[in-house]
């Protein structure tokens, strides 16, 4: 687990978003208040690890995941991969950082193409990176559907013939053909049942032991989070209000919001004691 | 809540089903359950179980061409399944309250927030204009909002999420209903505005002795507030009880795989792979035999093929559909132990 520089290293990232300005604005030729959707936001993601960022819709989480690929352009602040300015990539450069930094979405069916089927959605984005094997068509799906725990036999199906979860998984060996050393899930399974979500937390624990691939796993769910994150950022308002080691911060939470987070979580409410152990 | 009270709900062998083009496909194939005046009940379960579809049936609102083939459901002694129009119109604008998962789609974006309210005190309660507006700001504020009177006049996209649900939690209350069906209230909103939507709903049930149906996907939310609760998988009811009780000893294997299934704040620092549960839920086009959730479940025998899915009596007040009761050994050393102590 332990590298010469963090594979992801985020410093003081800002992105505002203007709002249109209202008349009076207009008349007085007043600028119009912006939104700081990321607010001086700074982490490292270290080798191997899966940092969870938690945080209510609104906090700027999903924004933070998409200004560190660039789908959105931020305003202040570096990002690093191994060392390579993030921000400063252009062209034939910032492809190949996308290569290295993929993203799985939340809703996988808005991610992926409904006219073409899993196997040649999988193997076009290995074929436009250029990745090893991807001159055998049949044996790259077939490995990447693999390595996702699905049978071969999806190869030939369309998303809309496919589960919530088997869509999902289709998503998340698209984004690993490429061979990513920095996986980003915005909330990847927050729209799939409790027993499916289960069956995918298990994928991405998988996918770091065996691949070494760190995760950002964004997900409003804190439970979600505790099932499969080593360490914790709690965002608000666009600031990253907390980070640590999940346990410690779960057990120990320092900021006042985290502590309002988990009060909120939903827990049983028991009427008996339970058996004596 | 005494047991010997009369269920002021009782739906006994519901099914619910399509034809489409692709032939019949069965929703609820036979669902049951019954709720005291004033009482909580969670129906939980996965999407395709049915627990929407049996919750709508309460008050006939199954989506065309879906429609109730069998079963019974009395409310408060009355036929629900035998109504004429204009009876399941005094039932759904007197006595039962339907809230859904998206709030901003069941207000209607053009009228003011305290003119939906009115519109539905004066038609529902024959109330004057005055007597209507007055009763509005009253549900407006007992439901949590505040400066009534300011916000009547907005409209509901000036609302955050969980202010549309109070206003929709104000509606369905407003005519005093004693039945309030509850579809994944809390599903949209955010882990803070769910805590304090939850605890309204605790609220209005104990002060105005509202029975209420919460259906939800999730148990953490179910098991916060329900007295008891019924888990459903491919259309059937599966397993029923105090919630504590299925907590402690589910009797049916799928509803402690989904118990195990749930993710949990303690997990945390110890990510540990779940013991998910295999393969995917039945298809409602096929016609099933025995247990429906015999292909996935870990204690499946020959004999799960003539299980009837009919509930069971493990304990007073709780009910399995599953006479294998793979825990019940388990659970009786457990007890047999507890008792030992004690």
């Amino acid at each position: 687990m332990s590298g010469p520089a963090p594979p992801l290293r985020v410093e003081g990232l800002c992105k505002d978003f203007g709002l249109r300005r209202t008349v009076t604005e207009r008349i007085t030729r007043a600028e119009a208040e912006p939104v700081r959707a990321v607010d001086d936001v700074s982490f490292t993601l270290r080798r191997g690890e899966i940092l969870g960022v938690a945080g209510e819709s609104g906090s700027g989480k999903t924004t933070l995941a998409r200004c560190i690929t660039r789908l959105v352009e931020p305003d202040a602040g570096t990002i690093e991969l191994d060392g390579v300015d993030v921000r400063a990539a252009r062209g034939r450069e910032l492809r190949e950082l996308r290569r290295r930094m993929q993203m799985v979405f939340q809703d996988p069916y808005s991610s992926l193409n409904p006219r073409m089927t899993v196997g040649a959605a999988l193997h076009e984005a290995g074929r436009v990176h250029k990745r090893p094997g991807s001159e055998d068509g049949e044996q790259f799906v077939r490995e990447a559907l693999e390595r996702v725990h699905l049978g071969e036999r999806i190869a030939k199906r369309h998303p809309r013939e496919l589960s919530g979860g088997q869509r999902q998984r289709v998503a998340v060996a698209r984004a690993l053909v490429v061979g990513p050393e920095v996986l980003i899930a915005d909330e990847a399974v927050s729209a799939l049942d409790v027993s499916v979500q289960a069956q995918l937390l298990n994928l991405f624990l998988d996918l770091r032991d065996e691949l070494g691939v760190a995760i950002v796993f964004v997900a409003h769910q804190l439970a979600v989070i505790a099932e499969v994150a080593d360490r914790v950022a709690i965002m608000h308002l666009g600031r990253l209000v907390e980070i640590g080691e999940t346990a410690a911060v779960f057990a120990n939470p320092q900021d006042e919001y985290t502590k309002s987070l988990l009060a909120a979580h939903p827990q049983p409410r028991l009427s008996e004691a339970p058996p004596s152990a | 809540m005494s047991l010997a009270s009369k269920p002021l709900l009782t739906i006994d062998g519901l099914r619910v089903e399509f034809d489409g083009p692709d032939g019949r496909l069965v929703a609820v194939r036979e669902a049951g359950l019954s709720i005291q005046p004033g009482e909580i009940v969670g129906l939980v379960g996965e999407s395709g179980s049915g627990k929407t579809l049996t919750c709508r049936s309460v008050i006939r609102l199954v989506p065309w061409p879906g429609r109730i083939a069998a079963g019974r459901i009395e409310f408060d002694g009355r036929d629900v399944v035998a109504m004429k129009a204009k009876e399941l119109r005094d039932l759904r604008a007197h006595d039962v309250g339907m809230i859904y998962q998206d709030p901003f789609s069941s207000l209607n974006p053009v009228f003011r927030i305290g003119d939906q309210l009115t519109e539905t005190l004066r038609v529902n309660l024959g109330l004057s204009k005055a007597e209507a507006r007055a009763r509005a700001l009253e549900l407006l504020s007992d439901v949590g909002i505040r400066d009534p009177e300011r916000r009547a006049l907005s409209y509901p996209h000036e609302f955050s999420g969980g202010m549309r649900q109070r206003v929709m939690i104000a509606l369905a209350t407003a005519s005093q209903p004693r039945l309030l069906l509850a579809d994944e209230p809390t599903t949209a909103l955010d882990v803070t505005t769910q805590a304090q939507i939850l605890a309204l709903l605790t609220r209005l049930s104990t002060e105005r002795e509202i029975a209420v149906l919460l259906v939800s996907h999730d148990f953490g939310v179910i098991a916060q507030v329900c007295d008891r609760v019924a888990v459903m998988y491919g259309g059937h009811i599966v397993e029923m009880g105090p919630i504590g009780a299925l907590y402690r000893e589910a009797q049916h294997p799928y509803t402690r795989a989904l118990l195990e299934s749930v993710p949990r704040l303690e997990s945390a620092g110890r990510a540990t792979r779940k013991t998910a549960i295999p393969g995917a839920p039945p298809d409602p086009t096929e016609s099933l035999t025995g247990c429906v959730f015999k292909p996935r479940c870990r204690y499946a025998q020959p004999s799960c093929d003539q299980v009837s899915m009919a509930l069971e009596t493990v304990s007073p007040g709780h009910e399995t559909a599953c006479p294998v009761r793979p825990f019940a050994a388990a659970d009786g050393a457990a007890a047999a132990r507890a008792g030992a102590q004690a």
